[in-house]
């Protein structure tokens, strides 16, 4: 126990100097290791893990998930889905707003990725919130939070390694994303709402759209209907593999890139380049997450933490409650996927042993992740809105994600006295 | 030379990632359109995945694109902010060649026994052997950024 706590502790001061997490983890796992069995095994067991590791079938979904997402950024289609909710919400006050987070909702729905999708569409949105006098905070906070549901709505990327650590159906863990993440869509409209009805300055209503012009506008949206149609709802009635799925998927964003003439050999290069060392990025960091979960399971740091909290006897949805708050301020320093690296060897048993469901668990993970990645001081998403925004203090940026902030709490509430919410579909699947 | 090693390395994992949408792509078309899926399929995109993962290793540590969080390295100006980097790039360095050391030790391993796939029957070992060479480039990329923060480049050089 206490070995495993000088770990964490020596972890986090490597990490916080900049050491990058996958190297911090493989160290920290192979070092513990040695100081509690030997050097030999341990530094066998690196050799191991990275030689499996990079081998495992299910884990090539990652870069073909990957590759789907950027081939369909490449084709941008973004801009339509973008103008086609603006069709629908553009009128109301804050409609530019609530049509940015309506398309990233949209666009999860082909990406897997929440950095991506904030990025995506910040590029889209932002010039034309930008034309109406949108404030910035609003335009920011709206990409910032929107984007988070890339990861949420399937497909999705953290899921899939959830899936994997914890031995669950990756199908399952998709299907039960998706209301969660429309609920986060329809929440976030409302955080846009209240923010406008305060100040109505922040978001002014755009022109209205007349019908027959709104339901053009949804018809170009076919494509990005059709890929998901194709790619979530093979999972759903077991015609594919998510593996399967996602190489489809990425074959499908490959030829409408094609017919929409956006793919030079140099793109295409680049956005295979690219996918590859997105992947090589995230596995250095899962390596290193199997090397000290490892080490953290053989120091008993799992067992010890559930003999305790058997001991003290807590019901189970207070220890849900604490688990929830430890990773909301994990998440204010941590960086998403190694939060979820991290932290699920740790709790997952606990929380399944108290009888609680592993899939709605593994969302309601996803879903703190989330909040996690727009709170400060190092919210990612944030940051990539700062990149394409440069002139948008950070500060301002922080403060226009303070409703959304809110909204993700309200969805997490309901998350958790719902679970029907997460279970429903999944429950339907063959 | 930096730039030879990021433009092979660049097409060969491009190609990997292209292969990887193919092989799964005509299998899973082959199986519904032409009840004849692509024999191997899974064990294709196994090595492909390998070959991906490592070979691009090399470009991501070029590029500093590693995960990191860093909250503290604000804390560190001038020559302080150095010896940290030395440091940083010396342990990531040292965790890294370790993992080459050891990925080579296990191709040797699968080598002797002649270990291949189950079904293609690929020999498994050259795998090990790449993987453990990729990483070792990476090795050698971190220590190249260690000298040159200690000694400063005096021509421009590459």
């Amino acid at each position: 126990m206490l070995t495993a706590l000088a770990g964490f502790v020596i972890l986090f001061v490597l990490l916080f100097l900049g050491l990058p997490i996958g190297f911090g983890m493989m160290l920290v796992g192979v070092g513990g290791f040695a100081y509690l069995v030997a050097w030999g095994p341990a530094l066998a067991l690196l050799g191991q893990t990275a030689f499996d590791t990079v081998l495992t079938y299910s884990l090539s979904v990652v870069p073909l998930f990957i590759l789907m997402g950027k081939l369909i950024t490449e084709a941008r289609l973004s801009d339509e889905l973008y103008r086609a909710c603006y069709a629908f919400l553009g009128r109301w006050r804050g409609g530019l707003a609530m049509a940015t987070v309506a398309a990233c909702g949209g666009f999860s729905a082909v990406c897997g990725s929440s950095l991506a999708t904030a990025a995506t569409m910040a590029k889209v949105a932002v010039p034309s919130m930008r034309q109406y006098g949108y404030a910035d905070s609003l335009a920011a906070g709206s990409i910032a939070a929107g984007g988070t549901l890339g990861i949420l709505i399937p497909p999705s990327v953290i899921l899939v390694l959830y899936g994997i650590m914890t031995e669950n159906d990756i199908g399952a863990l998709f299907i039960g994303g998706i209301l969660p993440g429309l609920l986060g869509v329809l929440l976030y409209i409302l955080a846009v709402a209240t923010t406008t009805a305060f100040n109505p300055e922040t978001g002014p209503p755009g022109e209205d759209v007349a019908w027959p012009e709104r339901l053009a506008a949804l018809s170009r949206i076919w494509a990005i209907m059709l890929l998901f149609l194709v790619v979530i709802g093979g999972i759903y009635l077991g015609v594919f593999t998510p593996t399967e799925a996602a190489g489809v998927g990425a074959g499908g964003a490959f030829l409408f890139a094609l017919a929409r003439r956006a793919l030079t050999w140099r793109i295409l290069i680049d956005v295979l380049v690219d996918t590859a060392r997105t992947t090589s990025m995230l596995f250095i960091v899962l390596i290193g997450a199997l090397m000290f979960s490892n080490f953290i399971n053989v120091a008993g740091f799992p067992a010890a933490l559930s003999g305790w909290l058997d001991a003290a006897a807590w019901p189970p949805l207070t220890v849900l409650f604490a688990i929830m708050a430890i990773y909301v301020v994990l998440g204010c320093v941590l960086e998403s996927l190694s939060m979820m690296l991290l932290t699920v060897p740790i709790f997952y048993p606990i929380v399944v042993g108290l009888g609680f469901d592993p899939i709605w668990f593994g969302i309601l993970v996803v879903v703190v992740i989330e909040i996690s990645l727009i709170t400060p001081p190092i919210g990612l998403n944030v940051f990539v809105i700062k990149a394409v925004l440069p002139d948008v203090p950070t500060g301002s940026i922080f403060r226009g994600v303070i409703p959304f902030i809110l909204a993700d709490l309200v969805r997490l509430a309901i998350i958790i006295f719902v679970p029907g919410l997460v279970l429903f579909l999944p429950g339907l699947m063959a | 030379m930096t730039l030879f090693l990021t433009r092979v390395l660049g097409v060969f994992v491009a190609l990997a990632a292209f292969a990887m949408m193919l092989v799964t792509c005509i299998d899973v078309v082959g199986r519904y359109v032409f009840t004849a899926p692509l024999p191997g399929a899974v064990e294709i995109n196994e090595l492909l995945l390998g070959l991906m993962v490592f070979g691009a290793l090399p470009l991501v540590t070029l590029a500093r694109e590693h995960v990191s969080i860093g909250l503290l390295d604000g804390l560190f100006r001038g020559p302080a902010d150095r010896v940290r980097q030395v440091l940083l790039n010396l342990v990531s360095g040292g965790v890294i060649g370790t993992t080459a050391y050891r990925l080579w030790l296990k191709a040797d391993e699968l080598a002797a026994n002649g270990d291949t796939t189950l079904y293609l029957r690929i020999p498994a070992a050259p795998f090990g052997y790449f993987m453990s060479l990729a990483a070792g480039i990476t090795t050698v990329i971190l220590l190249i950024a260690v000298v040159r923060a200690i000694v400063p480049a005096t021509n421009g050089k590459d």
